[in-house]
């Protein structure tokens, strides 16, 4: 490295910082002035018709004693352990067939891709039409096969159900994520294995799996994420029902600040929220330490 | 099967290509096709469903296109001489009644057989009813996929649907589609200008402590809207912004980590010489971000304002929160409140609606998809 041009095409670190002055000043704006003005509103009384007034952690020990409270972490809970555990396997599985050498490839991928850019409305209200007991395309096809008709979104042991199946139709995100690191993966690799007349499934899991790691971890994180925000598709399709089985998390703290209007209480909420998300992301980090392989760059 | 076809191996890359068997190939395509379908239909079915008229819709009798039959041709002859304001032709008004009367018995006489059938566990009677209900529906004349008819009136349905959307007295799309616009116009502009000058910081500029920041901006990626919902509200709330688009397309002035992030890699890949070569020859950074580095990074700057377009275009909670009169409403949120007033009967209607604000999208999405695939993919691509 030739040092004498390094230090001298080094900038001052205020060249730097000026630089990057936009993103300094909506950082803290739009990020750490409202986190850390809610976290002094959860600990108060703020129904945004008066001013709020300090309550110490009253809200915190309410929430303690919340029905709904716990029903919504529950819902929340078991809709992220669905979403992501099979959309992970139906993402690694699409990416899988995806990455075949076949004629027209590339419009399969795009099928699988183009539901991630559909606007939310749209496709909920589309889905609705789909679910709808009645008239639904899957309930007219299940009625003409002779099947049991399900009240998908009207029932309280589908409503659940039916979100997450919905939630699916959005793996193409990730799918695209799985596609760009099977492709990275070294063909030496493969044609070794070869070599050593490994089978495709052995291939796959001590191969592939390993190389794809990384991506692997990116998408669980992110998809843990996504779900534990889950709001605006179920608000559209069932509004946390039926008998609040499909209460989510943040469904239960928007009913709070902007139905309610307890902005107290909303405000401890998504500090909860927002611990919750630090806490399982660094434990993934944490835990990934053990599993994700790192090529050396 | 693994060894046997080392020969004609596809593309270096590719790993599992080319080892398969002609069957297993075949047995792919399939599944593929299906899997295509399977993503493709509820596209389908919303455009499918926005060209039918409401009895094909609200009907237990659902066929992926929409049928054409002598009733809906003879409305829409009896709507167009409505509409040319001539004197009403009795003989007219009066066959086309003869026939309202008689198709809507017929349809009541099957959907009591159909209700009889599904309640029936006689195998027996129940093939007799169906026999009866498929001889009941023969009567009514359909016309063919490929007569002039048909398409005569299927244009008239889709006129209907569409139309009826844009006029209704409920929602104001028009409006809604002038405010979705200068929303994601502007925060378009704000989005790119933005992000692009923090890249360069974060890329191009050498000082101390940047990989650490940069850091930080990436964990705000791991942020999602819905824990900074109320908090944001409450802050613009104090300074008045709520009920204004202000709050939807100012923060894009000052950056965002996926933007930012996608940017600093495009111009990671930016020879260094070049910046170099402009230094000495006593441009600032400045001059070199503007003549240098932005006319490069014109593909990357295009992706950005891509996805910044359809995340505005798409948002739903963001104009939710933020704006409160109706005039202000963004055609994801119109099309929500619309949804939700009738409670979800007209579905032709809502359908239609739905393609309207999906069919931009897909438009942006058939002349990019190589540039929106790849900007997604590099997410994953961090460390």
């Amino acid at each position: 490295m030739n040092t004498a041009l390094r230090s001298k095409s080094s900038d001052t670190t205020l060249t730097g910082l000026l630089w990057i002055a936009p993103w300094i000043i909506g950082f803290v704006i739009f990020l750490a002035v409202p986190v850390g003005m809610s976290l002094y509103y959860s600990l108060t009384e703020y129904s945004l018709l008066e001013p709020p007034a300090y309550i110490g952690v009253e809200n915190y020990v309410e929430l303690a004693g919340d029905a709904r409270f716990w029903r919504s972490i529950i819902n929340t809970a078991i809709y992220a352990f669905f979403s992501v555990v099979l959309g992970t396997f139906l993402a690694i599985g699409l990416a899988v067939l995806l990455n075949q050498k076949l004629p027209a490839i590339g419009l399969a991928r795009s099928c699988v891709f183009l539901p991630t850019l559909v606007p939310l409305v749209a496709a909920s209200l589309g889905w609705m039409w789909l679910y709808n007991d009645e008239f639904g395309l899957f309930n007219v096809i299940l009625r003409a096969m002779g099947l049991p008709t399900p009240d998908w979104l009207g029932a309280e042991g589908w409503a659940m159900a039916s979100l997450i199946i919905m939630g699916l139709w959005y793996v193409g995100g990730a799918m695209v994520i799985y596609l760009a690191a099977l492709r990275d993966v070294p063909q030496a690799l493969y044609d070794a294995s070869a070599i050593d007349g490994v089978s495709p499934m052995r291939r796959f899991w001590h191969v592939t799996l390993p190389m794809i790691s990384p991506a692997v971890l990116f998408n669980v994180v992110m998809g843990i994420i996504w779900s534990i925000q889950v709001f605006a598709v179920p608000y559209i399709m069932t509004k946390g029902g039926p008998d609040d089985a499909t209460l989510f998390y943040t469904m239960y703290l928007y009913d709070n600040a902007f139905v309610f209007g307890r902005m107290g209480y909303a405000s401890a909420m998504a500090w909860i929220q927002f611990l919750a998300i630090v806490i399982l992301t660094g434990g993934m980090f944490l835990l990934a330490r053990k599993f994700v392989h790192y090529r050396a760059a | 099967m693994k060894h046997s076809q080392d020969t004609n191996r596809a593309s270096p890359g590719d790993g599992r290509a080319g080892s398969l068997s002609f069957l297993s190939r075949w047995a792919i395509v399939c599944g593929l096709m299906i899997v295509c379908l399977a993503f493709l239909l509820p596209i389908i079915w919303v455009g499918a469903t926005s060209l039918k008229p409401t009895d094909q819709v609200l009907s237990t009798d659902q066929s992926i296109l929409p049928r054409v039959t002598a009733l809906d041709r003879l409305r829409q002859h009896a709507q167009q001489v409505e509409q040319t304001g001539m004197p009403g032709d009795a003989d007219l008004a009066l066959q086309l009644e003869l026939m309202e009367q008689e198709t809507l018995a017929r349809r009541r006489a099957i959907s009591q057989l159909e209700l009889k059938r599904s309640t029936t566990e006689n195998q027996q009677q129940s093939d007799e009813l169906q026999q009866q209900i498929d001889q009941l529906r023969s009567q009514e004349h359909v016309y063919s996929y490929f007569s002039g008819e048909y398409w005569a009136g299927l244009w008239g349905f889709t006129k209907d649907n569409y139309a009826g959307v844009v006029e209704t007295s409920q929602a104001d799309f028009p409006l809604y589609l002038k405010n979705s616009l200068i929303i994601a116009i502007l925060s378009v502009i704000g989005m790119v200008i933005s992000s692009a000058i923090i890249a360069y910081g974060f890329s191009r500029v050498r000082w101390r402590g940047r990989n650490i920041i940069f850091g930080l901006v990436l964990a705000t990626m791991m942020i999602p809207f819905p824990v900074l919902m109320a908090p944001l509200y409450l802050l613009f709330k104090q300074i008045g912004l709520i009920g204004t688009f202000l709050p939807l397309w100012l923060p894009s002035f000052f950056g965002g980590a996926f933007s930012i992030f996608l940017l600093r890699q495009f111009f990671m890949g930016i020879p260094r010489e070049l910046d170099e070569a402009a230094m000495l020859d006593g441009c600032s950074h400045a001059g070199v971000f503007w003549r240098i580095t932005l006319p490069l990074a014109k593909p990357a700057l295009a992706v950005v304002a891509l996805l910044q377009f359809i995340f505005c275009w798409n948002d739903f909670v963001g104009p939710l929160i933020f704006l409160n009169h109706e005039h202000q409403y963004t055609l994801a949120l119109g099309l929500y409140m619309f949804q939700s007033q009738h409670g979800g009967t007209p579905w032709n209607l809502i359908m239609a609606a739905s393609a309207m604000i999906i069919i931009p999208v897909l438009v942006l999405f058939l002349l990019f998809q190589r540039s929106l695939i790849e900007g997604i993919a590099t997410q994953g691509v961090k460390e």
